[in-house]
This record gives structure tokens, C-alpha cells and sequence, in this order.
């Protein structure tokens, strides 16, 4: 420790402003450091044609990371201004540009999907917030109501305690015992299912919370499934060790790629919530309708229903990762206290030292070191978590201590050195009368061991993912559907002047290239003097010289105008194939 | 919690607030604190205040706002203010002042938002007699008091704008010179307390409150010009007949009063004049030998309660009455031990004026004292009767452990020369060290002339050590006492250890005073000290610990 003295260490953590925009990348909890580097997603997106940004933009809304059939992706899409044939094209684009996965399912059929990785990016890229939507929902001052208290992980360093004090021992159903699950359940607090994707092999056998824990520490690494479940205590160690806002956002981006994989909804949601800038605040009803307009969520009252946007608002407010705040007027606001990507300069140094109160009372700051945190997680009794948390050493935790094979002499040794004074005449007391002298050096009390816990460390993981993106990603790649035009033309027996420079037809000739459209899924190209236009037509009604055909004209690549097209009204016209541009 | 900066406080969602007192900046976040919120405990270096209703209303209404309290919370906040504390402060605050009382004609009315009247039951108005009108509740004139102390309770403070009775004109003014021909003027302090209190007109807030400043700061000098500057017959009841002589003396010294204007009531005599001083003992007695006819006997236009943290419940009960009277309240420590101070708040009226003691010591106003615990092992023979006791006795054998008094002979040597106040609970104990120190015992059964006389000699410096049992913790003047060492004293209480400091403020030569409380190690009584300690504490004093032997 540097100093004894705890504001000597509460140095002001200095950030880098957020990013406007996320520069996400899913990552494993214990892996090291955040992500880094340029975006492939946005140069692949500087390539793409409109047609197929509006079809990944229909994915990424309509569908989050799940795989979408082919069709109903082109369904969806086809509510846009596009034909066919053009979002089929579109569809290819992506493929090939490697924007999208595309498989092949049991029975053949196609589905395409973005990685959950990338979702985050893609979101940014394909639906990003413009400057004016931004000012709307900023709000310059705001106080705070809600929100902004204990960390979330301090809630997973206490669960990680229940489970090593209980070994964890497994029932022969290879299951925790329900004793551990009532303990982890009261440990872990929040429950995130309404927002977050949970293995359902471990949502299955336990309450939502526990089961986040569980995915936690297994995705980690610090515990480590199989016939019996053991410890990985470098791993614990590293997390121990990771200086506070590291360790949370970590975890906030860990959290974050979890509601990416639960639905469309929830990875809306964490879109939003990730292109949130850090220390600002937010209307609340101006984030729900930013989410509205842009993931095409159903209307609604304003405020917070929608189960996932106010479950993940909620939920990260009650991590300590966000507060609730209200302005002048009383309307509802929301900013988060630390983003997916802000790097603070320096936390490393603040660990804040353990205050040893003459009634044997043990206080621990909010950025008291985690390592320090453990062994009293594992040996003392622990108050509400609050800015300083009141832990107690009681005859019943030295018991459990003792069980962990945790001495009288390292707890002393470890309590001196982690608060530099002297211990307060009860801990000297209750140590030298409810703990032997010394302990078999627990590993998991002391952290210190190098390599890995051995016991039950055995056969192959029984956990495994049901992610549906890993699931996706085991099926038989499917190659680029190819859309030939040319191909389509021969097969159809068009002339090949309706393709060619827009030229003056019969009514009865203007009928036959519409119907040609409407069967192959393009667009025409309309030209009444001076002016040009692309119409859709969906249906063509009547025969002979009196017909009608329905259908849409598009305007500048992205609003649909719903017409009707009558053989006054066509002036020169040609068959719009994908690839060929319109003349204007 | 993720947000911090280098503060001395930790402020909690409940309303906790936790000052590291190693931090270099505690001893002005602790200033600051003190004006809206209240130790609680203080085990280590971490001391615990909390803020409460009242502690927040008692800052309002010295003009506090509640951006000025959160303001300086999130200046010293380690962690920032928590959403749900800034919340209640500001909940609190936003409380305090809505709820008004103002007089119509003969009646009062009840006034404020709509929503909040509507939270007063039907059944509660029909307790108070009062009635629901256009504009309000029409209360009858009777029952300001329990109206006003019915809402405090339901956490609706009201503001009292009803006005007050001018009572029987009485012509006195504050002297420019002292008999002795030493110029006397207000100090400062005592102006703008003076000058809180007796503001009238919009504010309105004026006429009743309680004003709190160290013993020795001049509380009496505050209540005479109180006095003066109203001019009316006022009735001042204080805490027993020593002090109610005092009252006399420093009224004939200070103001232009004539001595046949001056009534004393108390166990030896009965006299009610313009200005009357009685003492709460006869004003509490019960049965048919009481005297609360004493506040209708005249048309007072004043009462001042003197130590306003000792008034009885009777004399509660018929300040109910009185709300139509100025009232003036005051005080060295607003801390009741039995819980009742949202009585005083409502009754006598809110805290008006307060400064921060060490904020005195440093203008030189009262004196610097360095306030020592000095522990002594527990007699040997007590040993094995100690363990087998039952709490009561514990404390009275720890309270009254012999080996004290080789701790109290010691510290007495350290001190040549400087007169020294032995303060204790145990009568025995006293006649004991009495003994041993060769000094006279003052207690409850000493005659008052001999009292007096005891008085006398100590303050002209012919008896250096005075034994004295809890008849000195109230107002006693001896404005030499440079030492006093604590024995033993009544449990934890907060005010009667601030009172028993408060008998070395008055200022002297070398403004320096010497406090020792002397506590049996590893008995209930070091439990009981940290409690006693900790309006001390709160007003910025430390307690050096000296351990056996060390002396």
C-alpha cells in the first residue's frame, strides 16, 4: 500500500469523453482488455448499396441476432421501398461483403444473421443517432433520484464467496445444493431475465440471478463446470486484481452482449444504451421514442414500457452503473456513470485500505481492492453494501473461516497489513478464541497460489452454450445466393429493349412490361418529360388499354409513395433490372 | 460509488452522513455539518451523523436552503450525494414552511397547499376543535400549541405567524457602561442572536425560538437584551436558585432595570414583578403545591427558558398554552436525552441562532480546554462483585471506583495553582475524595448561603479545589474554574458532559482550561464516556485517551 491514509488514494478517476458512437466487441469476461481498433463494420457499410443497408437495417431491427429465414427477412424488408429482386440482390450483397452470415438449415432453407459480436457495431453504423435526435434528448441539468449505489460485482465477489464457502459441492445431480442457491439467490440480488439471454440449461435449474452468476463465472473461467465444479484461482485472481473501472466495464459490456443475444428488443435496447455518452442526461421518454422510431418498436404509452428497455435502464441503475434523475420539471431522466469504452487513466492506484473501528467493526470503502475484499467475503460477516461496508468478524464466521482452513495468525497477519493499524482489542479477542493458530493456507483465501486449484478438475465441460449464434454459426455455411438478372430475362422471354434506354409504349405493351415487373420483383423506370421516376408495382388490374397498376414509387432511395399508375400517366418506361442504375 | 473524489464525508442513501476525522479537511466539514445534522456515534475515526426532519427544519429555519446543505454535502462527498439522501433532504426542506398559521380576528387559520391539508384527518381536526374552511382550517386561538405540535409529529412543520401579545409595557435598556465603570456593549454574536429573534414583519419567524451558544458565550447578556429591546414584563424561569440569582445579578449589572422590578420565585420566595426569575423546580412541583398560576399572574409579554434542554414535562404542557407569548429559548447544548426535543421545536420554537463553539474559541470569546479520558483499572476487590452485578450496579461500581482518587490527586498536582472543580454523580464518592482532598463537598443539601459562600471563596481564589455534585452542571458561575475533573456522571448523557466543560469557558488570563474525565477501563463507564463525549465531539473538541500509568 502507498499510504495509510484513504484520501491519499481517492484520487479523481480523470476519463476520456465517451465515444457519440459504440466501438463494441463482444468479449469473454476474463479476457484481457478491452477491445481495440478500427471497425471493419463501418468500412464494410461504406461499401454496401442502399438496397442492402436497408435489408441489414431490417435484420439488425427486426430480428437482433437471431437467425432470419431468407424469406421473411425479404418479407420484412419488402415493407420498405424496394422490389424483390432488388432486396434478394441486396440480401447477396451482404453476404458477399461479409456483413452477414448466411446458413443453411436441415431442411435447406436459408437464414441469415449478423454475429452478436458485431451487433453493437453494425447497430451503430446502420441506425447511428443524428446530431438533432441527440440535442433532443440531452438534458442539460438534471438531479439525481436513483440509482448510482452498490456495484454490481461487489454483488458477484459476494456470490463467488457463497459458492467457495460451500465448495461448491454438487448434489449427484451434478447440481448446487439448494442451501447454496438460497444463498447465492440472496447474493446476487437483481434478476435479468425479462432483458438478458441465460443459458437455459443453468436457467432451467435455477432462479434467473443465479443463473446469471453461474453463466458469469463459467463464461470467466473462474469457475469451471464438469462432473464436479472447480476453481481457476489465477483467474479469480486476475479479476481480483483488475482495477475497479476495468473490472465494471468489463462486466458492463459483458452485460450488454448478454441483452444483445436475448431479442431484437433487448439488443435495441443496448444499442441505445451503448451510444449513451457517459455523465449525461437523458429524457427517458426521448430514448424510448429514439428506440421507437428506430428499431420500429409498436406505439405505446411513453415512459418506461417496454419490458426490456426499462429492464436494462433498471438494471444498470441498480448495478451502480447508472442513475434515475429528474429535472426541474420532473420529468424523468437517465445517464449512465461509466460507458462501454471510456478509459480512465488511472485507477490503479486507489485502492482505498481497510478501517479497523475499536468495536471490531471492519469498514471497506467502494474502491477498497477486491483482494483485500475476498478473504473478508470469506471469513467475516457482511452488512449492507453501501459506500462503506460494515463487515464483522463473529464466531460463526470464523467457524466457516476455519472450515475454509483459514488460521488465526493469516487473518491477523492479513488484516494488519491490509488497514495498517493495530487490531482493535474484539478482533484480537474473538481471533484468539474462535480460530485455530494456523490455517492449511487456504488457496482460495490467500489468492496467492500460482496455477490452478486442482481439486475437481475433471471431464469435459457439462455446460455448454445454447447461444443461438453459436448454434447458428455449427450449421453448413451457405454459399452466396446469386441473383442473375440476365438469366432471369432468357428464362422469361423479354424483349430485351424493356431493359434497355426508356422508350414511348402502347397501353397494351406498357401492360405487358408491368406484369413482367410485378412477376420478376423489379421496379420500372417512368419518364414524363423532364422528369423521372421509379415505380414498384405490386398488381396490375384490367387488360386490353384499360389498366391499373398498384404499387409505389420510391423516393430518393428511402420512402415508399403508394400510387396507382394508369396508361395516361406512363410516358417512356423501361424494366429496372438490380445492378442497372436509373437514369435521371 | 463509482464516482469519487478526495473528500472527508461519505454520505449514505439513508441519510447517513460519515466524516473521516483524519481527513485534513474534517474540522470544516464538521463546522458545516453540525448546522443540519447530528452525531450520532463515533467509533472510530469515522464518526456517524445523521440527518433527520428536525435537524434539516432547524437549519431551515435559520435560513438554510436545501441547495446549501446539499451544496456543502456534495463539496466534502467522497462518493457524491446519493439520489435518494439529496431527495430526502430536499423532501424535508420543501416541508418546512408550507404549512402557515396566521390570526384572523380572533381565530387562527390554519393555510397551505391544498394537497397537504388534505393529508390532516378529519378526526385530528376535530380534536383540536378546529374546522375545515375556504382557505384553510380555522383553529381556535387555544390550540396553537397542539395543533402545531400534532404536525410536527406527522412531518409538517408549521410556521407560526399568529403574532403574539405585547404584554405590560416594562421600561428598561441595556446599560453602556457596568457598575464597575467598565464600557459594556453587545458582542457581535450576541447582536445578531438578539436581532434573530426579535425580527418581526415578513419573516415574521421572530418571537419564539431557542438560541444555543457555549455556557460562557454570554446567554443571559442575549436574554437581557431580549429583554430590553421588547420592553415588556417577562417571566424567566431557569434551572434552580443559584442560577436564578445570577439571572438577578447580571440583569441589574447590564440593563437599567430597578431592583424593586426584579421578583424571585423560588422555594424561599414568592415575588411576582414586571421582570420575574423562577426556577423549574418550583415551577415542575406537583399536586397543590404547584405554581404554574405564576404564568397567569401577569401579562408577561416574554418568557425565557433559561437551559431549555432541562424544561419539565409540566412546563411543556402549559407552553402549549402560551404560544401567544413570545418565548425565548436557551441553551449551550439542544440535545434532550428524553427524546422530546421536537417538543422544544414546536413549542418553544425552532433553533434561531447558533455559532459552532470552537468558532468562539477562536475569536477568544470562551476558553480553549483540552479535554483528556484517563482510564484506571477497576479496584481489585471490586473485581469478582463487578462480574456477578447487574448493569445498574456495574456502572455505580465502576462510577465510584476507589482507585480514582489517586488519578483525580495527580491530575490536581499537574495543575498548581489553578482552581479545580472535582464534578461527580455518587454523594459517598464525593464526601470520600472530599476527604482525601482536603476540599469541601457542594451538593443538592448544602444551605444556599453556604453555597453561595462556597461560591465566593472559589471565584475569589481562596479555596483552590471544590467538590461539587450535579447542583454545578447548570448554570454556575465561576468564571476562574481552569480545571475540572469528572468522576463520575448519569449514564450517557451528552449535555451534562458539554455542561460540565461548560463551567471552564468563561474566558481567563491565558484562556486555557483543562477538562479530565476520569473512567474505570473495561467497564460499562468507557461505553457510557464515548456517548457522553460526543456533542463535544460534534462541536470539533478531541478526547486524548491516557491509558494506566500514564499519568
Amino acid at each position: 500500500m502507498g499510504s495509510d491514509k484513504p484520501w491519499e488514494r481517492s484520487k479523481a478517476v480523470r476519463l476520456t469523453p465517451g465515444r457519440s458512437g459504440p466501438a463494441h466487441r463482444p468479449e469473454q469476461p476474463g479476457s484481457a482488455g478491452p477491445f481495440s481498433g478500427a471497425d471493419p463494420e463501418a468500412e464494410i457499410w461504406s461499401r454496401l448499396s442502399p438496397v442492402s443497408k436497408d435489408v441489414l437495417r431490417c435484420l439488425l431491427t427486426r430480428f437482433g441476432v437471431h437467425p432470419a429465414e431468407e424469406e421473411r427477412l425479404l418479407e420484412e424488408a419488402a415493407a420498405g421501398c424496394w422490389s424483390g429482386l432488388e432486396l434478394r440482390a441486396g440480401l447477396s450483397g451482404l453476404q458477399a461483403a461479409g456483413a452477414v452470415q448466411a446458413r443453411l438449415r436441415f431442411w435447406g432453407e436459408r437464414a441469415v444473421a449478423v454475429t452478436a459480436g458485431s451487433y453493437l457495431n453494425w447497430a451503430a453504423v446502420a441506425c447511428p443517432w443524428t446530431s438533432a435526435e441527440e440535442k433532443l434528448a440531452r438534458r442539460s441539468a438534471a438531479s439525481a433520484v436513483s440509482g448510482g449505489g452498490a456495484l454490481y460485482s461487489r454483488a458477484l465477489l459476494g456470490a463467488l464467496a457463497e459458492l467457495a464457502r460451500s465448495g461448491p459441492v454438487l448434489t449427484v445431480k451434478g447440481k448446487l445444493h439448494r442451501g447454496t442457491v438460497k444463498a447465492l439467490e440472496q447474493a446476487a440480488g437483481l434478476n435479468p431475465e425479462s432483458f438478458i439471454r441465460l443459458d437455459p440449461s443453468l436457467r432451467l435449474d435455477y432462479p434467473g440471478s443465479v443463473a446469471l452468476v453461474l453463466d458469469w463465472s463459467f463464461s470467466s473461467g473462474i469457475l469451471r463446470p464438469g462432473a464436479a465444479w472447480s476453481w481457476d484461482v489465477q483467474k479469480l485472481r486476475t479479476w481480483l486484481d483488475e482495477p475497479l473501472m476495468e473490472r465494471e466495464r468489463r462486466l458492463f459490456r459483458w452485460i450488454l452482449d448478454r441483452a444483445v443475444r436475448h431479442s431484437a428488443e433487448a439488443a435495441a435496447a443496448a444499442s441505445v444504451v451503448s451510444s449513451l455518452r457517459e455523465d449525461v442526461w437523458y429524457s427517458v421518454p426521448r430514448l424510448e421514442l429514439l428506440c421507437r422510431s428506430r428499431f420500429g418498436w409498436p406505439a405505446g404509452r411513453p415512459g418506461r414500457d417496454s419490458p426490456a428497455h426499462a429492464g436494462l435502464l433498471e438494471w444498470l441503475a441498480g448495478c451502480g452503473w447508472a442513475e434515475w434523475g429528474e429535472t426541474e420539471q420532473g420529468k424523468s431522466c437517465f445517464r449512465l456513470l461509466l460507458s462501454a469504452e471510456g478509459r480512465e487513466e488511472e485507477d490503479s492506484d486507489g485502492d482505498e485500505p481497510l478501517l479497523l473501528q475499536p468495536d471490531g467493526d471492519i469498514w471497506a470503502g467502494a474502491w477498497t481492492s477486491y483482494r483485500q475484499l475476498w478473504p473478508l467475503e470469506l471469513a467475516a460477516e457482511r452488512g449492507e453494501v453501501r459506500e462503506l461496508t460494515a463487515y464483522r468478524l463473529t464466531e460463526k464466521s470464523l467457524k466457516r473461516a476455519a472450515a475454509l482452513g483459514i488460521g488465526a495468525g493469516q487473518l491477523r497477519e492479513w488484516l494488519s497489513g491490509a488497514s495498517g493499524m493495530a487490531l482493535p482489542p474484539p478482533v484480537e479477542t474473538l481471533l484468539a478464541q474462535g480460530l485455530p493458530g494456523t490455517g492449511s493456507r487456504s488457496a482460495l483465501f490467500a489468492v496467492e497460489e500460482s496455477g490452478e486449484e486442482a481439486a475437481g478438475l475433471a471431464g469435459r465441460p457439462s455446460w455448454q452454450s445454447s447461444d443461438p449464434s453459436l448454434t447458428f454459426a455449427a450449421l453448413e455455411p451457405a454459399p452466396p445466393a446469386e441473383v442473375q438478372p440476365g438469366l432471369v430475362l432468357q428464362a422469361e422471354k423479354l424483349p430485351a429493349a424493356w431493359t434497355g434506354v426508356p422508350r414511348s409504349y402502347r397501353p397494351s405493351t406498357c401492360r405487358q412490361l408491368l406484369e413482367s415487373a410485378v412477376r420478376l420483383h423489379i421496379p420500372v423506370e417512368l419518364h414524363d418529360g423532364e422528369s423521372a421516376g421509379i415505380f414498384v408495382p405490386l398488381q396490375v388490374q384490367g387488360d386490353g388499354d384499360g389498366w391499373a397498376a398498384e404499387g409505389f414509387y420510391r423516393k430518393d432511395n428511402e420512402a415508399r409513395v403508394p400510387a396507382m399508375l394508369i396508361p395516361g400517366q406512363v410516358g417512356r418506361i423501361r424494366l429496372l433490372m438490380p445492378g442497372n442504375a436509373a437514369a435521371r | 460509488m463509482l464516482k469519487r473524489k478526495s473528500g472527508p464525508l461519505v454520505v449514505l442513501e439513508d441519510g447517513t452522513v460519515l466524516l473521516d476525522d483524519a481527513h485534513p479537511g474534517a474540522e470544516k466539514a464538521r463546522e458545516a455539518l453540525a448546522g443540519f445534522a447530528e452525531l450520532v456515534k463515533r467509533p472510530g475515526t469515522m464518526h456517524t451523523y445523521r440527518m433527520t426532519p428536525l435537524s434539516v427544519w432547524n437549519a431551515a429555519s435559520q435560513g438554510k436552503p436545501a441547495e446549501e446543505i446539499l451544496d456543502c454535502l456534495e463539496a466534502n462527498a467522497r462518493y457524491g450525494v446519493p439520489g435518494a439522501a439529496a431527495g430526502k433532504v430536499k423532501q424535508w426542506l420543501s416541508r418546512y414552511g408550507e404549512l402557515e398559521l396566521t390570526a384572523i380576528g380572533g381565530a387562527l387559520l390554519l393555510s397551505g397547499p391544498a394537497a397537504r391539508l388534505r393529508e390532516i384527518t378529519d378526526e385530528s381536526i376535530a380534536s383540536w376543535g378546529a374546522a375545515r374552511a375556504a382557505d384553510g382550517i380555522a383553529v381556535p386561538g387555544e390550540r396553537r400549541g397542539d395543533l402545531k405540535r400534532e404536525l410536527l409529529r406527522m412531518g409538517m412543520p408549521v410556521v407560526d405567524h399568529a403574532g403574539y401579545r405585547e404584554g405590560e409595557a416594562l421600561s428598561i435598556g441595556l446599560r453602556g457602561e457596568l457598575p464597575s465603570g467598565k464600557p459594556f456593549r453587545l458582542r457581535d454574536y450576541q447582536r445578531q442572536a438578539v436581532e434573530r429573534f426579535c425580527r418581526d414583519g415578513v419573516q415574521g419567524a421572530g418571537g419564539s425560538g431557542v438560541i444555543v451558544l457555549p455556557c460562557g458565550a454570554g446567554k443571559t447578556v442575549v436574554g437581557a437584551a431580549a429583554l430590553a429591546r421588547l420592553g415588556c414584563a417577562t417571566l424567566i424561569l431557569t434551572s434552580g436558585s443559584t442560577s436564578v440569582r445570577q439571572w438577578r445579578r447580571e440583569l441589574l449589572e447590564k440593563t437599567t432595570i430597578a431592583e424593586d422590578d426584579i421578583g424571585e420565585y423560588t422555594g424561599e420566595k414568592k415575588e411576582v414583578r414586571p421582570v420575574t426569575i423562577a426556577s423549574y423546580q418550583i415551577m415542575g412541583r406537583r399536586g397543590s403545591g404547584g405554581h404554574m398560576d405564576l404564568f397567569s399572574r401577569r401579562d408577561w409579554g416574554l418568557i425565557i427558558y433559561d437551559e431549555v434542554h432541562l424544561l419539565p414535562a409540566p412546563v411543556f404542557r402549559l407552553t402549549a398554552e402560551l404560544q401567544a407569548t413570545r418565548r425565548l429559548g436557551l441553551t449551550a447544548t439542544l440535545v434532550r436525552e428524553d427524546g422530546r426535543a421536537e417538543d422544544v421545536f414546536s413549542l418553544i420554537g425552532p433553533k434561531l441562532f447558533e455559532l459552532p463553539w470552537k468558532a468562539l474559541e477562536r475569536e477568544g470569546w470562551i476558553a480553549a480546554v483540552s479535554c483528556r479520558e484517563v482510564r484506571v483499572p477497576l479496584a481489585e476487590e471490586d473485581g469478582a462483585t463487578y462480574d456477578a452485578a447487574g448493569a445498574r450496579t456495574q456502572l455505580r461500581l465502576a462510577g465510584e471506583n476507589p482507585r480514582k482518587a489517586e488519578a483525580v490527586r495527580r491530575l490536581l498536582e499537574k495543575h498548581p495553582g489553578k482552581p479545580a472543580l472535582v464534578i461527580g454523580q455518587y454523594l459517598r464518592q464525593l464526601s470520600s475524595l472530599g476527604r482525601q482532598l482536603e476540599a469541601p463537598v457542594l451538593s443538592g443539601s448544602t444551605p444556599p448561603e453556604e453555597r453561595e459562600e462556597l461560591y465566593s471563596r472559589f471565584n475569589s481564589g481562596s479555596l483552590p479545589v471544590l467538590v461539587v455534585s450535579k447542583v454545578a452542571n447548570f448554570a454556575i458561575d465561576m468564571p476562574d474554574a481552569a480545571v475540572a475533573i469528572q468522576v463520575s456522571g448519569s449514564y450517557g448523557s451528552r449535555q451534562e458532559e458539554a455542561q460540565r466543560i461548560g463551567r471552564l469557558l468563561r474566558p481567563k488570563e491565558d484562556n486555557r482550561a483543562y477538562f479530565y474525565t476520569v473512567v474505570t477501563e473495561g467497564t460499562k463507564e468507557t461505553e457510557f464516556a464515548l456517548k457522553r463525549q460526543l456533542f463535544m465531539i460534534e462541536q470539533g473538541y478531541t478526547y486524548e485517551i491516557a491509558e494506566r500509568g500514564s499519568l
